[in-house]
């Protein structure tokens, strides 16, 4: 085993353990402080924070340990795969899927156009007056 | 005891594990084949392989009558990994979190602004349409990214695979409607467009609006990462504000 280990290869350890140790946190802090955000989350904002913190000690650019930003790459370029197990639960609701399909086509068409015009419209919607009535734009333009 | 147990045991775990590992091996050939068949129609956005592994995946269930929760307890080494891979997205996150100065505060209003459209009018049309509660429930995270909207499902008592296939199909219609949307309205800030993409539709979004310029991707990306946040922190107090009947 000694031959094909190679220097790096403790560092992805750390990174697979910094992640695992940050979700166990989130779960923690989620389950004892009975948070209505998932632990999952939690632990996002947690690492977010310490990933803050070394920015501020070791400046912007030393802040990701490489070995973190390559561990948590690969999982995101193969995130796709990782809902296949919990999506293809939808067997079980197959039933409701296909007595309910049309009525939920046309709602996500709706309120994910909604939700893009509202976003979009209020970043381009630049300049001084934005800040202040902000919401304003909202009401007028999204409903 | 250990007498009577040692020739069942192996057996019987034997067998179970080569069930497992083929299951654990349909779940990433059918991704792979949603791979492939994306690359074949080169990446158009309304081929999603995860939607095809899903589709692949439950039609074999289907045939061969394997039980939907035995097929979970296999993959679950696959399905363990979204824990992770959500932490992970904070190294993005704090990536592209200077993009917004200078502008914070328009930022964070079209933030919120977009993730209380996407939760609001989603449950409002679902609940104009008669879908059931549970449906509703399902419903409202979809804006999230999958692996965040399935944890909020579960959280709120929605179910955590219908929210999957949904939060596919918001982003898969995002990535499709954006562009001609922006013509209507006239949106040409590859800034406004990226973000606008991220905050409804999450990482299919993203990918599409990569497509556009490395602004908009970027822009939907640091979106993508900020909703996940704050529909996480929504969801389950619009369920509670709007919800008063007791969960179940």
């Amino acid at each position: 085993m000694n031959q094909i280990t190679q220097p790096g290869e403790n560092v992805v350890l750390y990174a697979v353990l910094t992640l695992v140790v940050a979700q166990y946190l989130g779960d923690l802090m989620a389950d004892t402080l009975s948070l209505p955000v998932p632990g999952v989350v939690v632990g996002l904002l947690l690492l977010c924070s310490v990933l803050t913190f070394r920015g501020r000690w070791l400046g912007r650019e030393q802040a990701i340990p490489a070995a973190l930003n390559n561990v948590a790459k690969g999982l995101h370029d193969h995130l796709g795969l990782l809902f296949v197990p919990a999506g293809a639960g939808v067997v079980a609701d197959a039933d409701r899927l296909v007595t309910e399909g049309p009525a939920l086509i046309a709602v996500l068409l709706l309120s994910t156009g909604a939700a893009i015009a509202v976003t979009s419209l209020i970043v381009a919607h630049r300049g001084g007056a934005v800040a202040a009535d902000g919401t304003a734009a909202v009401e007028q333009r999204g409903a | 005891m250990v007498g009577l147990w040692q020739p069942m045991v192996p057996l019987r775990w034997n067998s179970v594990a080569h069930e497992s590992t083929a299951l654990l091996l349909l779940t990433l050939a059918a991704y792979a084949a949603g791979m492939a068949l994306q690359s074949w129609c080169r990446r158009h956005s309304l081929v999603n392989p995860t939607l095809i592994a899903i589709g692949i995946v439950a039609v074999a269930l289907i045939a061969l009558r394997i039980d939907h929760v035995r097929y979970l307890e296999a993959a679950r080494p696959v399905h363990w990994l979204l824990g992770p891979a959500v932490v992970g997205l904070a190294v993005p996150l704090y990536r592209h979190i200077g993009l917004v100065r200078g502008r914070t505060v328009l930022m964070i209003v079209a933030l919120l602004a977009g993730s209380v459209t996407a939760i609001i009018s989603g449950t409002a049309a679902g609940w104009w349409f008669h879908l059931s509660r549970s449906t509703l429930l399902s419903l409202a995270p979809r804006s999230a990214t999958t692996a965040v909207s399935m944890a909020i499902a579960t959280e709120i008592g929605g179910i955590p695979a219908v929210t999957a296939v949904l939060t596919i199909l918001t982003g898969i219609i995002g990535a499709s409607l954006a562009s001609p949307l922006f013509n209507v309205l006239r949106i040409e800030d590859p800034v406004a467009r990226g973000f606008g993409m991220g905050v409804a539709s999450h990482g299919i979004a993203t990918a599409r609006a990569f497509q556009e310029s490395e602004t908009a991707g970027t822009f939907a990306g640091l979106a993508m990462a900020l909703n996940a946040v704050v529909t996480a922190i929504l969801v389950p107090l619009v369920v509670r504000l709007f919800v008063s009947c007791p969960p179940g």
